[in-house]
C-alpha cells in the first residue's frame, strides 16, 4: 500500500494545484520519520490551488475542520485550513493547508527551493527545519536529525551548526568547520568555542529551545485569542454538517459566510 | 549557504543514503528507512497507517513526526 497521503498529493496536483508536502510528511518523504498521523500542505495563494484541492477533497466526502474556509482571502493574512476523511480500510486522513507558513520569512523560497521526485513536490530541508520549531519538544529531535543528514552529512555547515541539538555532534561541527563556527552567533556554538564545560554548552541548547517553544506557544495563543468566537461558530455549523451529511461545497460556502470576520484578523 | 545548495541536499534525501549508525537522533528503524528509495518509503508509512487502523500499537522506540 503506497502511503495515502503521497496519494492524495497526485490527486491535488493532477487536479490542477500547486502544493508542496511539508511538516510530518516531508519528513517521511526524506527518510526520517517513519510514520506521520496527517498531512499538511503549502498552498499556493490563488483560487485555482483552492478550488482544486476542494474539488478532490469534495470526492473524498471531506469534512472542513476548525480553521478558515480554504481561500484565499484568508490564506493572505496567515490562517490555515483543516479538513479530515475516512480512506480505504478506515483510514482517518487529516489534511492542513497553509499558505504563510509560520517562521519561514520569505515564502517566494518555498517555492523556488521546492524539491521534486517521483510525481512528489517537498518543502526544501532548510525550510523544514524553521516549520519544525514547534511548541512540541519532539520536533527538537527531528530539527537535530535533519541538522545531521542534511548539514553534516552533506556538507552544509551552516545548517549543521545552526541546527544540531546534541553536544557531540555540535562539537564535532565546530571542530570541523573552524572557519563557520566563528562566524555563528548561535549561544551553543559561541560557547564551544570558547570551550566552556559541556553543561554550559547543553544549557545553551536546552534554553534555546525553550525559548523557541515559547514563541510557538505565544503565536498559538495569539491566534487562538481571535478565534475564540468563531470556534464556537464553527462547532455548532460542524455539528449540523454531519447530523445532515452536508457537502464539501456547501460546507465552504457556509464557512465563507461565518469566517468573514477573520478576514480582518491578520496573523 | 547558497540556495543551490540546500536544494542540492534535499534532493540527496529523497533518494536511498546511509545514517551513521551512532546518530543519536535516528532509531533502527529510521536507519533502515533512509536506504530505501522514495517509492519504498512510501510503502512503508502505507504499512503503518494499516497497522494503526487495525488498532495495532505502534512500537514505542519509533520517532514519530506530525
Amino acid at each position: 500500500m503506497e502511503n495515502p497521503y503521497f496519494t492524495l498529493h497526485h490527486e491535488f496536483r493532477e487536479a490542477g494545484a500547486e502544493v508542496l508536502i511539508s511538516s510530518g510528511q516531508a519528513c517521511v518523504a526524506f527518510g526520517i520519520a517513519t510514520f506521520s498521523k496527517d498531512g499538511d500542505w503549502i498552498i499556493r495563494e490563488n483560487e485555482a490551488s483552492c478550488n482544486a484541492v476542494l474539488s478532490v477533497l469534495g470526492k473524498h466526502g471531506a469534512m472542513y475542520r476548525l480553521g478558515a474556509p480554504l481561500h484565499p482571502g484568508w490564506l493572505c493574512v496567515g490562517w490555515t485550513s483543516h479538513f479530515e476523511f475516512r480512506a480505504q480500510a478506515g483510514l482517518r486522513m487529516r489534511t492542513d493547508f497553509c499558505s504563510r507558513p509560520p517562521r519561514v520569512p520569505l515564502v517566494d523560497n518555498l517555492w523556488s527551493r521546492a524539491v521534486k521526485a517521483a510525481g512528489l513536490d517537498v518543502v526544501d530541508v532548510e525550510s523544514l527545519i524553521r516549520l519544525k520549531q514547534t511548541r512540541r519538544q519532539r520536533d527538537y529531535s527531528i530539527i537535530g536529525a535533519l541538522a545531521e543528514v542534511a548539514g553534516w552529512e552533506e556538507d552544509l555547515p551552516e545548517l549543521a551548526l545552526q541546527y544540531l541539538q546534541d553536544y557531540d555532534g555540535l562539537l564535532r561541527a565546530v571542530q570541523r568547520w573552524p572557519a563557520e563556527a566563528a562566524a555563528c552567533e548561535r549561544e551553543a556554538v559561541r560557547r564551544l568555542r570558547g570551550d566552556a564545560p559541556r553543561t554550559e554548552v547543553v544549557a545553551a541548547i536546552a534554553v534555546e529551545q525553550d525559548a523557541r517553544i515559547q514563541e510557538d506557544q505565544a503565536r498559538i495563543a495569539a491566534m487562538q485569542a481571535k478565534f475564540e468566537a468563531y470556534a464556537s461558530q464553527f462547532g455548532k455549523l460542524r455539528s449540523r454538517w454531519r447530523r445532515t451529511g452536508t457537502p464539501l461545497p456547501e460546507q465552504h460556502r457556509e464557512l465563507v459566510i461565518e469566517a468573514e470576520s477573520l478576514r480582518k484578523e491578520v496573523l | 549557504m547558497t540556495d543551490q545548495e540546500i536544494v542540492a541536499a534535499s534532493e540527496r534525501l529523497l533518494r536511498p543514503y546511509r545514517i551513521r549508525e551512532d546518530c543519536p537522533y535516528l532509531s533502527e528503524d529510521q536507519r533502515e528507512l533512509s536506504r530505501l528509495d522514495l517509492e519504498g518509503r512510501s510503502a512503508w508509512m502505507g504499512e503503518w497507517l494499516m497497522l494503526a487502523a487495525s488498532n495495532v500499537l505502534l512500537a514505542p522506540t519509533t520517532v514519530r513526526s506530525r
